[in-house]
């Protein structure tokens, strides 16, 4: 899932002050899961917003609204009667979220209530971790199942850094060291031979905004047709 | 609005313990502060980030929660989530401006009256203290800021 | 082929010095001191950016240190601040100075130096860094990497010195060590044919050398390393003189 976390309030108070009508919009998805940006925390949100710009007189009204995933222009639509009343959008979904919501709304100013931080996984109540860079290379067949392009800071490929020391990381005596890890794992399973060839340099042609069709789909969205 | 300020303190306590206590201080002829307005809730647990910030969007002045001793929950954790919550609320009050300070979290057993009697004298006094809350009578007059959905949890 | 390589070729317990470039631009105390070490040391280590604090390019200072001091250099090259090309131009450049013996390292992390803010670079790490450089036909470096003898992951930094000879590496300088234990146990599990290594032997400021001198000692006459490297980053006045007492 992707993982996103609120802006400081300071920030977000700031940058909707201008606006007479706001509507807090919430993400059902992804962000939700994280506690961050469902409909319960756009509700707070927006009751925190009104208090304040009640305390600063400020004349603002704040509506909330919440779709199912704003990644997804099905789902996005719902939200076009609440945005036409509205003079600003305040979007907790993850970047990818406000960015489509502002694509699909051309004519209102979208501000983004949250910092997406991370792909991760929910680890317990309240905690979550990164576990993924989209990196579009995936090693971690190689690797036990485990990220060294995520979990070691340095993304080594071919095996730990000389700063890997009693099972840590040199950047965190709390951060473990990925490739302990991943060496226990594979020791575990009985894979550990298969690092033994040098992983070539990665392919950072990956830096490139990416997309992707669907191989069944690509004749319907080929330039010929 | 009279020219002397009365704070407004609600309540929202839970049945089983701090209820019983405040009701027992009404047998008991206990005296403390009117200025308390209570709502019985099943458990602590109950109690919402989203209540809580409602109760000052509508005015009140001060708000508490009551729930069981640590421990004595009659569904063993309800208190101790309130308790989070309360303190997360917290949070959100400094951060909006309206500050934390009105917003406390108590433990009180069925049996304790008196406790009850000081944390609501502990809680008026902190009203004084603190003043008004500043969207007193203008809540009542705005608006209908947010849609009625802001209640939902 | 570099003096290092002949000296190592020809039998001799080498004695490696690090030094740091100037965090100004002045090279003048850098060159003193290269002279006062005079023939003490059969080549210095040019550090770069160590702990991630940004220093002068230890492409200029070793140029300046062959042309102005006639020394024998090997240059650091780390993979924390440059993608493949700017390894590639640095390793050209070097080799352009006449910089012949060259040290891979990932580098220490961006957020342990003075702009913890920077952008970790880290495009290869330092067997592909071995790689790139083994690769560069203009630029026939002996090439170096480092070892960490006493990681708790001695497998794992077995695997990575077995990938780093097979991707060019000639010599290796370990990570500071106070024993030959770790060390051995590290070339032992490794297995083929040993490296030649450089123990690294690091003091601190007032440190008395002592112990370092009786383990090169011993490294030597048991054979467990081709040389010392010595260093004391956090005094680094005193070099000529602890090399005079290390170069056995």
């Amino acid at each position: 899932m992707i993982v996103a976390e609120r802006k400081p309030f300071e920030e977000i108070a700031e940058a909707s002050a201008g606006f007479r009508r706001v509507l807090v919009a919430g993400c059902g998805t992804c962000v939700a899961v994280c506690l961050t940006g469902g409909e319960k925390e756009a509700g707070i949100l927006a009751a925190q917003l009104d208090i304040a710009a009640q305390l600063n007189q400020r004349e603002q009204a704040f509506e909330v609204g919440c779709v199912e995933r704003q990644c997804d222009r099905e789902f996005l639509d719902e939200l076009a009667p609440q945005i036409e009343q509205a003079d600003a959008v305040l979007s907790l979904a993850c970047g990818a979220g406000i960015q489509f919501l502002a694509e699909k709304f051309p004519e209102v100013p979208v501000l983004a209530g949250v910092n997406t931080t991370f792909i991760g996984i929910n680890d317990d109540v309240g905690v979550w971790q990164e576990k993924c860079r989209s990196c579009r290379d995936c090693v971690l067949t190689l690797t036990g199942g485990i990220c060294p392009m995520s979990l070691c800071p340095k993304g080594m490929l071919n095996g730990p850094c000389g700063g890997s020391d009693d099972g840590k990381c040199e950047t965190d005596p709390e951060r473990d060291c990925a490739w302990a890890l991943i060496s226990a794992r594979l020791e575990r399973t009985g894979r550990l031979g298969g690092l033994e060839a040098i992983v070539p340099a990665r392919d950072c042609r990956n830096a490139l905004p990416g997309k992707q069709v669907h191989p069944a789909y690509e004749r319907r969205y080929s330039a010929h047709e | 609005m009279g020219d002397k300020y009365e704070p407004k303190i609600l309540a929202l306590i839970c049945t089983y313990c701090t209820y019983t206590a405040a009701d027992m201080a009404g047998s008991m002829r206990l005296q403390y502060p009117p200025n308390v307005r209570i709502v019985k809730l099943l458990c602590t647990g109950k109690v919402d980030v989203m209540y809580l910030l409602a109760a000052f969007r509508a005015g009140a002045d001060a708000v508490m929660v009551s729930g069981c001793e640590i421990g004595d929950c009659h569904f063993l954790e309800g208190n101790l989530r309130a308790k989070e919550r309360v303190a997360h609320a917290k949070v959100l009050l400094d951060e909006l401006g309206l500050g934390g300070d009105r917003l406390e979290m108590f433990h009180i057993g069925a049996s304790d009256a008196p406790k009850w009697a000081e944390a609501v004298q502990k809680m008026t006094r902190r009203a004084l203290e603190l003043g008004p809350n500043p969207l007193r009578g203008r809540a009542m007059a705005a608006p209908q800021a947010a849609s009625g959905r802001e209640l939902s949890t | 082929m570099s003096k290092l390589a002949q000296a190592l070729d020809g039998g001799k317990f080498v004695l490696t010095v690090e030094l740091d470039p100037p965090r100004g631009s002045d090279l003048k105390p850098l060159t003193e001191l290269t002279s006062s070490l005079g023939g003490k040391a059969d080549a210095l280590v040019i550090s770069d950016n160590r702990g991630a604090v940004a220093r002068m390019s230890p492409v200029l200072a070793c140029h300046h240190l062959i042309k102005h001091a006639s020394a024998e250099v090997i240059m650091t090259l780390a993979c924390r601040d440059r993608n493949r090309l700017a390894l590639a131009s640095e390793m050209l450049a070097a080799a352009a100075g006449g910089v012949e013996n060259l040290l891979v390292v990932s580098g220490d992390f961006t957020t342990l130096g003075d702009q913890p803010g920077a952008q970790p670079v880290f495009d290869l790490d330092s067997v592909q860094t071995l790689q790139l450089a083994a690769s560069l036909e203009e630029a026939a470096f002996f090439l170096g990497a480092v070892l960490a003898p006493d990681s708790t992951l001695m497998g794992m930094q077995a695997l990575k010195l077995r990938k780093k000879v097979q991707a060019g590496a000639a010599f290796f300088i370990t990570k500071p060590i106070s024993n030959g234990e770790g060390l051995g146990a590290l070339l032992a599990q490794a297995g083929g044919e040993a490296p030649r290594v450089l123990a690294g032997l690091e003091l601190g400021p007032e440190e008395d050398p002592a112990w370092a001198v009786e383990l090169a000692r011993e490294l030597k006459a048991q054979g467990q390393a081709a040389g010392v490297h010595l260093s004391c980053p956090e005094n680094q006045a005193r070099l000529p003189e602890l090399a005079g007492q290390l170069a056995l």
